[in-house]
């Protein structure tokens, strides 16, 4: 099996880490687990078993199905990341915890700061590679001040101002250039603060009421091409405790990560996953065709492995959303939410046939076309949405926006200034997007349950709102179907929830779906729910459409087709709006009228609120600015399912 | 937590070649010995290595990696073992470790630390526990909650009839108290817990200015209508609990957590009262009156 091969292969990296198991035995066990869970994954991605049965007086009895959306953020940085720490934060995983579950804190720069309302569960994913070296060069550690290069970066940093935030562009790309000095990747140093993040989150998980899922961040940037892999655990810290998380000083390679996965899990008997960080910033690597690690087309391996690791993908965060660009979806006039695309982080501009591999829609039809050669689809993922903010502080709010990087905390002058200059470009603040959190359907709140539910993928994208989606795909969904109380009783049983599967198609029928949406109680109302399908037709060839399935205030289509848009109650200059437009709740059934039962084909639902103000409306209200050119007026928030797929029987 | 344990967790103890060699004293002997007099006449001095701390190299590699390390690799944990401790030793001998601002100020570090451990008094008994709880009770405090029913109607729906229809709904009620309220009003996508509700829990499905609107109303009675984010509702608070102070059993861990970070806050706090009660300070004033630096001098009693 070429997956032992590869594991053999791969032990020159192995010795070097000695994080996996590199005898081939190990390698064995590790490789028949793989195709096991594989197949397991493929064909049973609903665990939810609903239990549906006749009517009783109690509406809850009988019930098997996740009732409750928790809300988190599965990616957020503290001072123990390298760059987070250089950017000027000095909050700790502790701090990120009670802020999390509903805490007054104080921000690194001085500044109350309060969730709206609390997380369900939150992943502090520190960077693993020199994990917490910058909050010890910061406090002069004197063994990592004698390489010359952290030498250099103290003093700067020592300086502060512009110098300081040279020296952090220089750490930043240090790491994301292969250039980290090697002091600040020892095994040596990474123990200890490995042993005490996990005590940090041991102590914050709160069955039941708050849940801290233990995860790191995996950082390979090579060549500014940003690959990075969020790994989030299942288990407690007595088995994340037995394997020093990897790092980028072992591998840039994701099939490495994975490699190192499976020898954790065989270890430990544990179970992790890793989530893809936002593809925009990979000019072209996220989800590719040809594999940049061999210069060789996918192979069936790659694509066992990657969705066996990666069953989701972080489709919005601050550093842009993902879902869907302009050039790939010209037909969609809602694409292009938030989006990055001038460069990756090296930086190297960006080149127009790169986007194609960076865009979670994209991917999706990618990966069907790639089953149709490899006879599984590697990019078959279910859709999160997270900060990745680096200041100890997962807020996703407009109106209470703490930024990307401690040193766009709010201030006087960050609406309009520059985030980032590399060279020629510039990343401007306002082009920071207040996004977003991970919805997922958990019957309870654990690590388990919550585990549990993101491998299944029963797990929604939010662009930062908390409104509630139900999505259900079936054979069978009636129009009376959406006047139901409870969408779930329903739902499960007559169909598939989000992340799930459908085939044999009953002869002559197309698939149904049902969908509703409730709003966020704090945000905007809601302008429409649209279904996005993506399908390989006849040809082969990759084919998307978005239906407007049903919306607000009795509008009509136009002519074209075209639903008119909701409206815009945003009062710019005092960052409100109203909620007279747009609907509380959007519920109804949907079936595909243009259904081929020879054609493999993904459906997820993108629900969008009305225009509400944009985060840099608050700061110029607060802070009395006129802002520049350019940046957004407000903004359409919105919620991405993730797909249920239909594959036609072989 | 022990103090042995919570140094092994110390993150920055593992930087410094001083922190680890003094860690591995205990684990080390060093003598002269006669009886096993060095064939070389440079061997002065002898290095031991106790199995235990060969072991512990031993756990620690297995521990992360996987797997026992190979003969070359421990012979490659040993030496550098060897020479760490080796280094150290001579530059001790060669008073290194005297006026270095940052062995000082590590030293002083690991003190503070160190005091940390020395006043933890182990678990904390129910009575301490208790008595914590006693004299924190706003930190524990359970918010006010409701008990309540509530009828949803959608304006979408109702359209232009939506308050003479609420009107009516509020007259059967009125006159039939019998009534079931999931008869009336429309359906509510939001699934309410059949427990009581705090305000906040309350604000998080239906906004802010309900929550708030919601708790001041009269117990007892149908009222409303009442506008939250969803649409309008006629409510009725059936049970109203106060704000109390929980009994221990209900949050024990929380309290123990508590206990235990003030207790290890204040110990170092604690310790160098105590030993600044040893010392007298004697602070020379500044020689002149343009000087920046201050001079200050720490004389031992």
């Amino acid at each position: 099996m070429n997956r032992v091969n590869s594991s053999i292969s791969n032990a020159a990296v192995c010795a070097l880490t000695l994080v996996v198991a590199a005898n081939s035995a190990v390698a064995e066990i590790a490789a028949t687990g793989v195709v096991q869970n594989t197949a397991q994954t493929v064909l049973q991605p609903q665990s939810t078993d609903p239990q549906v049965k006749a009517p009783v007086y109690s509406p809850y009895a009988g019930r098997n199905f996740p009732t409750q959306v928790l809300w988190g953020d599965t990616h957020l940085h503290t001072n123990l990341s390298l760059d987070a720490r250089a950017g000027g934060v000095t909050l700790g995983p502790e701090a990120a915890y009670r802020f999390a579950r509903g805490e007054e804190v104080t921000s690194s720069h001085g500044e109350r700061v309060k969730l709206l309302r609390p997380l369900d569960f939150l992943v502090v994913s520190d960077h693993s590679d020199a994990m917490g070296g910058m909050d010890q060069i910061f406090k002069g550690n004197p063994v990592l001040l004698k390489d010359p290069t952290i030498n250099s970066w103290y003093q700067k940093l020592m300086q502060g101002g512009a110098v300081a935030k040279g020296a952090v562009v220089e750490v930043v790309q240090a790491f994301t250039t292969g250039k980290a000095p090697k002091i600040m990747l020892a095994p040596d140093f990474a123990r200890p603060v490995w042993e005490q993040y996990l005590d940090t989150a041991e102590q914050f998980n709160d069955p039941g009421r708050f849940t801290a899922l233990i995860g790191y961040e995996w950082t390979s940037t090579t060549g500014g091409n940003n690959l990075h892999r969020n790994v989030l655990y299942r288990d407690g810290a007595d088995k994340a405790r037995q394997a020093l998380p990897f790092t980028v000083a072992d591998s840039d390679n994701p099939e490495d990560l994975w490699n190192w996965m499976a020898g954790y899990e065989d270890q430990t008997q544990g179970q992790v996953i890793a989530l893809a960080h936002n593809g925009n910033l990979s000019n072209g690597l996220m989800f590719p065709e040809v594999n940049p690690a061999t210069g060789k087309p996918l192979t069936r391996d790659y694509a066992i492995n990657r969705i066996r690791w990666e069953p989701l993908y972080e489709v919005t965060q601050i550093k842009g959303d993902g879902e869907a660009h302009s050039m790939l979806s010209p037909d969609d006039e809602f694409a292009d939410y938030g989006t990055w695309d001038w460069s990756n982080l090296g930086p190297v501009k960006k080149q127009p046939q790169m986007l194609q591999y960076e865009y979670g829609r994209q991917a999706l039809k990618l990966g069907l076309k790639l089953e149709q050669t490899l006879g599984i689809n590697p990019y078959k993922f279910g859709m999160i949405g997270s900060t990745d903010a680096h200041t100890g502080l997962a807020t996703a709010e407009e109106g209470s926006f703490f930024g990307k990087i401690s040193y766009t905390e709010p201030n006087a002058n960050r609406a309009n200034s520059a985030l980032a200059v590399f060279g020629d470009v510039t990343w401007m603040n306002w082009s920071q997007v207040a996004s977003g959190y991970a919805a997922v359907w958990a019957k309870e709140n654990t690590r388990e349950a919550i585990f549990d539910a993101m491998k299944r993928k029963e797990v929604y994208a939010t662009t930062g709102p908390r409104m509630t989606v139900w999505f259900f795909g079936g054979w069978d969904f009636q129009a009376n179907d959406a006047l139901q109380r409870t969408p779930g009783a329903i739902g499960y049983s007559k169909g598939v929830s989000m992340g799930g599967d459908l085939s044999q198609a009953p002869a002559g029928k197309s698939p149904s779906f049902l969908v509703t949406a409730l709003k966020d109680p704090y945000g905007g109302n809601l302008d429409r729910v649209q279904i996005v399908k993506g399908w390989l037709d006849a040809q082969g060839e990759m084919r998307e459409q978005v239906y407007d399935v049903v919306w607000s205030d009795q509008r009509k289509p136009g002519a074209d087709g075209k639903l008119p848009a909701v409206g815009n109650t945003v009062d710019q200059a005092n960052a409100t709006w109203t909620n007279d437009i747009g609907a509380s709740e959007l519920m109804t059934t949907w079936q595909d009228p243009d259904f081929n039962a020879d054609q493999s084909a993904f459906y997820y639902a993108r629900v969008l609120e009305i225009p509400t103000p944009h985060w840099t409306a608050y700061d110029a209200k607060r802070f009395g600015l006129v802002l520049k050119e350019g940046a957004p007026k407000s903004n359409q928030e919105r919620a991405y399912t993730s797909p249920i797929w239909y594959t036609p029987e072989k | 937590m022990n103090v042995v344990m919570k140094f092994l967790r110390e993150p920055l103890l593992h930087f410094l070649v001083l922190g680890g060699a003094l860690f591995a004293v205990n684990a080390w002997r060093a003598s002269p010995d006669p009886q096993q007099a060095p064939k070389a006449s440079a061997v002065s001095h002898r290095l031991e290595l106790s199995a235990a701390t060969v072991n512990g190299l031993i756990e620690n590699w297995q521990k992360t990696r996987f797997r026992s390390p190979t003969d070359a690799e421990l012979n490659g944990l040993i030496d550098s073992r060897v020479q760490q401790e080796i280094l150290y030793r001579e530059a001790l001998s060669f008073g290194l470790d005297k006026d270095d601002t940052i062995i000082r100020r590590r030293l002083a570090q690991k003190m503070e630390f160190l005091a940390e451990g020395l006043i933890d008094q182990g678990e904390p008994s129910q009575a301490q526990l208790q008595a914590y709880l006693d004299s924190h009770p706003v930190s524990f405090q359970v918010p006010p909650s409701i008990r309540f029913q509530q009828i949803y109607f959608s304006p979408a729906q109702h359209q232009q009839s939506l308050a003479v229809d609420m009107r009516s709904a509020m007259t059967a009620l009125d006159n039939n108290p019998g009534i079931d309220p999931a008869t009336l009003g429309d359906r509510l996508l939001t699934e309410l817990p059949r427990e009581s509700m705090t305000e906040q829990q309350l604000a998080s499905r239906f906004g802010p200015q309900f929550a708030a609107e919601f708790f001041s109303t009269e117990q007892g009675r149908w009222q409303g209508p009442l506008r939250s984010a969803l649409g309008m509702h006629l409510v009725k608070i059936e049970q109203r609990d106060l704000a109390r102070v929980p009994a221990l059993t209900e949050v024990a861990d929380r309290v123990r957590e508590a206990l235990l970070r003030e207790r290890r806050l204040g110990a170092a706090k604690t310790y160098y009262q105590a030993v600044r009660d040893k010392y007298q300070v004697v602070v020379e004033p500044p020689a002149a009156p343009l000087a920046v630096i201050q001079s200050v001098t720490v004389e031992d009693q």
